[in-house]
């Protein structure tokens, strides 16, 4: 009777063992899922913010990179204009832009003043603009 | 048990992506602020350019303001000597009139005459400075014996104190 009692007790301990190794492996199976699930949302949001960080970054370094060709293909006319004021060309391409020059000369007692407007266009849009000025005595 | 089910600890894997998204962070904010940062100095050159050639169209400018004057020695209307009489007095309205027809930037002008030497400065608010050094000969031509674009110094600014405690 005695040794009845203890297997009933042992088979009652070892079901309930089991029963606890079933419920804590279903525990952490559902904690890896909800855990992968947390990871993956963040990450998403994560990779979204940063890919717009970047994007915005790669803008503004496209729109350096016009505006810096644009002033030097600007100052390469300014240049060529100094040194030959009425032989300057109307449109002049410079790699990607394309740099228009109106030249308004005003005459004065002495001699002519020419004024420059230069104006640097990239892709039709307007990216520089700037004025300049010659005067051509007429004594040299 | 409860103390088992209540305690979820961070997995491995987990704890790598974080490591990856704070590298991550790091990086997109530094090549943001990068870019910013170029974008703001390609400005302030392209700024510096367009002040620089209106500084340049003062001075050609009053260079045609000068000569109109000395067009009366050309014409024989009037004398070296009265044409430099003159211009002493009003070579200085000459360069503030010039500066002024320079509309988009602010242009500060000074010129003095030296005998036959005329003296002009033009100064813009970032920091330009055109110096003009013409050389009047007695036929009324002149000579342009120095053109000088300089830009002032304005980055010493004032001086970072580290320690503002009482000094004994």
């Amino acid at each position: 009777m005695a040794i009845n009692g203890s297997l009933e007790l042992g088979n009652a301990l070892e079901r309930k063992q089991v029963e606890r190794a079933s419920r804590s492996t279903t525990w952490h199976g559902m904690a890896f899922v909800i855990e992968s699930l947390v990871l993956l949302v963040f990450l998403t949001a994560s990779l979204a913010v940063f890919s717009m960080l970047l994007s915005t970054a790669h803008t503004t370094g496209a729109s350096t990179r016009e505006l810096t060709t644009a002033v030097l293909a600007a100052e390469n006319v300014a240049e060529q204009f100094s040194a030959s004021p009425s032989g300057i060309q109307e449109e002049t391409t410079i790699g990607d832009n394309v740099v228009k020059t109106t030249i308004a000369p005003q005459n004065m007692d002495g001699g002519t003043l020419y004024n420059a407007t230069i104006v640097v266009y990239q892709q039709g849009g307007e990216v520089y603009r700037m004025t300049t000025a010659r005067y051509v005595s007429e004594v040299g | 048990m409860a103390s088992s089910r209540g305690s979820v600890r961070i997995g491995p894997i987990s704890v790598f992506s974080l490591v990856i998204i704070l590298c991550l962070a790091v990086l997109s904010v530094l090549s943001v602020t990068t870019a910013q940062a170029s974008y703001s100095l390609t400005n302030r050159q392209a700024a510096f350019s367009t002040d620089q050639y209106q500084n340049e169209a003062a001075g050609q400018r009053f260079v045609g303001l000068l000569d109109q004057e000395l067009v009366t020695i050309r014409q024989g209307t009037a004398s070296a000597a009265e044409v430099r009489a003159n211009l002493e007095t009003r070579v200085n309205e000459i360069a503030q009139d010039a500066a002024s027809r320079e509309t988009n930037t602010s242009i500060t002008a000074n010129a003095l005459v030296n005998d036959s030497t005329v003296l002009a400065t033009f100064s813009t608010a970032i920091g330009h400075v055109l110096s003009i050094k013409l050389e009047i000969a007695d036929n009324g031509s002149y000579q342009i014996m120095e053109w000088k674009q300089t830009t002032k110094w304005n980055e010493a600014g004032e001086t970072v104190r580290l320690w503002s405690g009482a000094s004994k």
